[in-house]
């Protein structure tokens, strides 16, 4: 007949005969002591709730991408949503005197606010993506991810760059090209505020990192006096090999391109358009979904490349 | 650590594969003695380059008869921005761009944002395994050179030619932890595309960018 002497006894039976193996002492070995080990079966609960109560890795993170980011000079927001940062943008394009917005990467789940969101107060944003100026100039809203990669056919691009320039337009792709360069120019150089969406930060340095095929965000992060960048809580990362590893095409494809250009910036950097000959820079960080109290739904954006080649 | 067991690459090898990358991705890939060759090069491509109107599209006035965005090219001197030279480096180009008659702009770039016919830069880094140029631009004129000009020329000195980003990790950590901080990694002309697939360059920045690797002798001395 099997001695049984129910789950408690059951228990002491394993944790002996636990303290007889050579695993055992290896354990105790490498951490010093035996609570160390047992954890919670050696009295240990205190200590897995001093746990619960200790900073996740993630709130770690992003304490130390804050203290970063606020020591380079620049602004830092939080926001649970995309209401909240709407909200953000208008508070700060009051405060700056802002009129008038470039944007870039809109279609990243991180700044895909629409452009003509009440929230934003009187703040104009224009799409500064090829395909999303011109579907911008056709009155359609913000596009989604998902839309931008319709196709958009020559012909149609003539149409609509045609009736804002005020003269038929042939459906060449080159004097589209030329055309939009010429326009859009003249948008970068009124504009007050440069909204872009980032492919990854880095905790470690409070650095950006973007990636873009059509330059757009260079120039946004430039010619404006207010620079607003929004990050996904996804889109952090703690060091900066991290954040090589995600803009720099892997081993495997070596064969593959970058992207024509990737910038990081870190801090407001010199800016000869406003006062103070620096760039007012604030930095939004979206979808914290830890943060108590908040019921959006977290933003999935992950770290990495949104752009199209 | 994103770290490699790297060979560090001769010099012979470096320039040839960084030459067969940055092609691939669109630039134009040239062996200079030194700054005084790349000078040369840099003036005679500008001046056989169209001219660019200088005027925002919302200041051209049309005059009657003439389609908007008309500009008599002759009336504009063909412009060269190329700030962040020393003093000794400008010696040498000035006498150049003077004697193709093209306007040298070493800085007040944000005053031409409609365009300029060049923009001239000298790269920290090139990479050999993509053909990327890595410019550390903190000024908004070296900023701006490398974007708004129809051409961009950047001098590369082959000393400085590492083989990926791996082997510069540290050089962009040190980089990027001293704020503010604006570091442009650029492979290749600038390209889109938004309109049928179809692969255009131009739409924001340089059309064209050519990349002079500039030899030990001519360069090293003077970069370093």
């Amino acid at each position: 007949m099997r001695r049984t002497g129910g789950m408690k006894e059951y228990g002491r039976r394993i944790l002996d005969w636990f303290d007889k193996t050579p695993l055992r002492k290896a354990l105790a070995t490498i951490a010093g002591s035996r609570s160390a080990i047992l954890g919670p079966a050696n009295g240990g609960t205190e200590r897995y709730e001093r746990r619960l109560e200790t900073p996740s890795f993630a709130e770690t993170m992003r304490r130390a991408f804050r203290e970063k980011v606020e020591a380079a000079g620049a602004h830092f927001h939080q926001a649970a949503d995309r209401a909240e940062a709407a909200g953000i943008i208008a508070r700060i394009a009051a405060g700056t005197g802002s009129r008038l917005a470039v944007r870039t990467q809109a279609t990243t789940a991180a700044g895909r606010i629409p452009a003509a969101d009440p929230a934003l107060g009187g703040l104009k944003i224009v799409e500064t993506d090829l395909g999303e100026w011109i579907r911008q100039l056709d009155g359609e809203p913000t596009p989604s991810a998902a839309d931008a990669a319709e196709l958009l056919s020559r012909e149609r691009a003539a149409d609509i760059l045609g009736r804002e320039i005020g003269r038929p337009v042939n459906p060449d792709i080159p004097e589209l090209i030329g055309i939009a360069r010429r326009e859009l120019r003249t948008v970068f150089a009124d504009a007050d505020m440069g909204i872009t969406g980032v492919d990854v930060a880095v905790a470690e340095t409070g650095s950006l990192g973007m990636a873009t095929a059509q330059g757009n965000a260079r120039l946004a992060t430039t010619l404006p006096r207010v620079h607003v960048a929004i990050v996904g809580a996804g889109q952090l990362v703690p060091t900066l090999d991290q954040a090589l590893r995600i803009l720099t095409p892997a081993d495997g494809e070596s064969d593959a391109l970058p992207p024509p250009h990737v910038t990081w910036i870190t801090g407001p950097s010199q800016c000869r358009g406003g006062g103070g000959g620096r760039r007012e820079m604030h930095i939004v960080l979206l979808g914290d979904d830890r943060r108590p109290g908040s019921g959006a739904p977290p933003e999935r954006q992950r770290a990495g490349r949104s752009t199209s080649i | 650590m994103l770290t490699r067991e790297t060979t560090p690459l001769t010099r012979e090898k470096a320039v040839h594969f960084f030459r067969d990358a940055a092609e691939t991705a669109g630039a134009v890939v040239v062996e200079v003695s030194g700054f005084a060759e790349a000078f040369t090069y840099a003036v005679e491509l500008c001046a056989s380059r169209d001219t660019v109107s200088p005027t925002l599209a919302r200041d051209i006035e049309t005059p009657a008869g003439e389609s908007p965005g008309h500009f008599d090219p002759a009336a504009f001197r063909k412009t060269l921005a190329a700030p962040g030279f020393t003093s000794h480096q400008l010696d040498m180009l000035i006498p150049r761009a003077r004697e193709k008659n093209l306007s040298l702009l070493t800085g007040g770039l944000r005053r031409r944002i409609a365009g300029v016919e060049m923009g001239l830069s000298v790269a920290d880094f090139g990479l050999a395994s993509t053909g990327t140029l890595v410019i550390q631009s903190n000024s908004e004129d070296v900023r701006l050179a490398s974007m708004i000009g129809e051409t961009h020329v950047v001098i590369l000195p082959a000393a400085k030619i590492r083989t990926d980003i791996p082997a510069i990790r540290n050089d962009l950590l040190a980089m990027m932890s001293m704020a503010p901080n604006y570091t442009a990694l650029i492979t290749g002309p600038n390209r889109t595309t938004d309109i049928e697939r179809i692969s255009s360059v131009g739409v924001h920045g340089p059309r064209e960018l050519h990349i002079l690797i500039c030899g030990e002798y001519g360069c090293a001395a003077q970069v370093a």
